[in-house]
């Protein structure tokens, strides 16, 4: 039988969850320039935007595979690297998951400012 | 950095062929960028070995870190993964049903012809169980391909429902029953019941030897066995099928009979299949017909065997298309639309 217990979801996971809905556009928001994995990561991680890169390098190749990124191989020194940047399907896409964004933030902003005002 | 070499083969040897080489070199290269910050951070000019211990292990094992590569494909995905338990559980408690009633069959044949001993019941019951075993095993897998199948192809059409309007949705067809279609089937069986219990020595080859009509039945004691078995089938489709013709609309619980019903059927055509050659002639047997030595050869050698591989691969092709049907049907009827019943 189902319990209480069973059902308790810890506030970590709910964050996690809330959190990784976010990574595509927090991504793609630096991708206008290209950049390559590491130097994405911690651009983000600069700008305060932890990524683990177990979740962001295949999360980039999915991106491409959508044809919302572009990559190249550029051969830095003796050290190759992919560079992705966003493609210009990948520009309209992050547009319309801009105005989504902000529509969001905009309704869930009233509705924990009605409950606080309660 | 034979450590490095290592833990991208590693990686590597979890992904796919099409992509490994390529996600081989995006690891290896954000290995080699991690070291490069973490040499600027220690002030160091090379990256030591302990380095590449610390970034491998801030990196955790291969798998996790090929984990996030592979894609998510199913043998069985969540939304078939309940109806196929389901499917499973009606065909091994069909089997369980099945091999009951040969069991019972079984003792009685022998009973009448040798005795009933306790070492011929245990015989029968070890030679039942090992037909159960096996047709258990063999089931499960003909189940779990029908059903990969059905993902697979299940996937193809996700594709198309991108394109997907509200004008696309059919419209909802009536539950009527094909009359003639039922007489059609209700001739056949009483066909079917007519000549393999009155006039078996029909399916054989027929000869006139001095101006008299000789027959010399072909089939074996391996399709004889589950006679039983197929009259029970065939009688419980005869009684359905009269009673349909007459009701003429399907309801609930006759849809699930007649989903019941082919499921044995399809329990029989395995045991069929798997029970050895269904034709062939006992050597003594040829003499009803007074043939050569050459045409009898001919006959046992090359036509013989040849025959029992196509009846074999035809019952196969008969049990997976049976099983895709049955598998249409609950389909259908747990998503509530009606069967559409395709008219002769």
């Amino acid at each position: 039988m189902k319990t209480d217990k069973d059902t308790l979801i810890p506030t970590e996971a709910l964050v996690q969850e809330l959190r990784r809905g976010t990574v595509v556009m927090a991504a793609m928001t630096q991708l206008y320039e290209p950049q390559y994995g590491y130097s994405l990561l911690k651009r983000l991680a600069d700008k305060g935007f932890e990524v683990d890169q177990g979740t962001l390098y295949p999360m980039l190749r999915r991106l491409e595979g959508n044809g919302l990124l572009e990559s190249d191989w550029i051969v830095e020194g003796s050290r190759p690297r992919r560079y992705y940047k966003l493609s210009p399907l990948g520009k309209e896409t992050l547009a319309s998951l801009t105005k989504e964004w902000q529509a969001l933030v905009a309704v869930l902003n009233q509705l924990i400012l009605e409950e606080e005002i309660k | 950095m034979k450590l490095i070499d290592r833990y991208v083969n590693e990686v590597g040897d979890i992904l796919p062929d099409e992509t490994r080489k390529d996600i081989e070199n995006e690891i290896r290269s954000l290995i080699e960028d991690r070291l490069m910050d973490r040499c600027e951070e220690e002030g160091a000019a090379e990256p030591t070995e302990e380095m590449v211990k610390e970034i491998l292990a801030e990196m955790g094992p291969p798998e996790k870190t090929a984990k996030g590569y592979l894609p998510e494909v199913y043998l069985i995905g969540p939304r078939y993964f309940f109806i196929f338990k389901k499917v499973m559980t009606i065909v091994a408690v069909a089997q369980l049903i099945a091999v009951a009633v040969l069991f019972i069959v079984r003792l009685v044949m022998e009973s009448a012809s040798t005795g009933l001993t306790a070492a011929v019941t245990v015989g029968v019951l070890l030679e039942t169980l090992a037909i159960l075993g096996q047709g258990l095993v063999t089931s499960f897998a003909i189940v779990v391909l029908i059903f990969a199948a059905i993902e697979w192809s299940q996937r193809k059409m996700d594709v198309q429902l991108k394109f997907w309007t509200p004008q696309t949705l059919n419209e909802p067809a009536p539950e009527k029953i094909s009359r003639v279609g039922k007489i059609f089937e209700i001739i056949f069986i009483l066909l079917a019941l007519t000549v393999f219990n009155i006039y078996p020595e029909w399916v054989g080859i027929s000869n006139q030897v001095n101006g008299e009509w000789r027959h010399l039945p072909v089939l074996t004691e391996n399709f004889w066995r589950f006679l039983p078995l197929l009259n029970i089938a065939w009688s419980a489709s005869l009684v359905l099928a009269m009673y349909l013709s007459v009701r003429g609309i399907w309801e609930p619980w006759s849809k699930w009979l007649d989903i019941g019903i082919k499921i044995f059927e399809m329990v029989i055509l395995f045991f069929l299949i798997s029970s050895g050659p269904l034709v062939g002639v006992p050597p003594q047997g040829w003499n009803e017909l007074g043939w050569g030595q050459e045409a009898i050869a001919a006959l046992q050698n090359n036509v013989f065997p040849i025959t029992n591989i196509s009846i074999q691969v035809g019952l196969g092709v008969a049990l997976v298309v049976s099983g895709v049907e049955v598998l249409r049907r609950i389909f259908k009827m747990t998503r509530g639309v009606p069967i559409i019943e395709i008219k002769p």
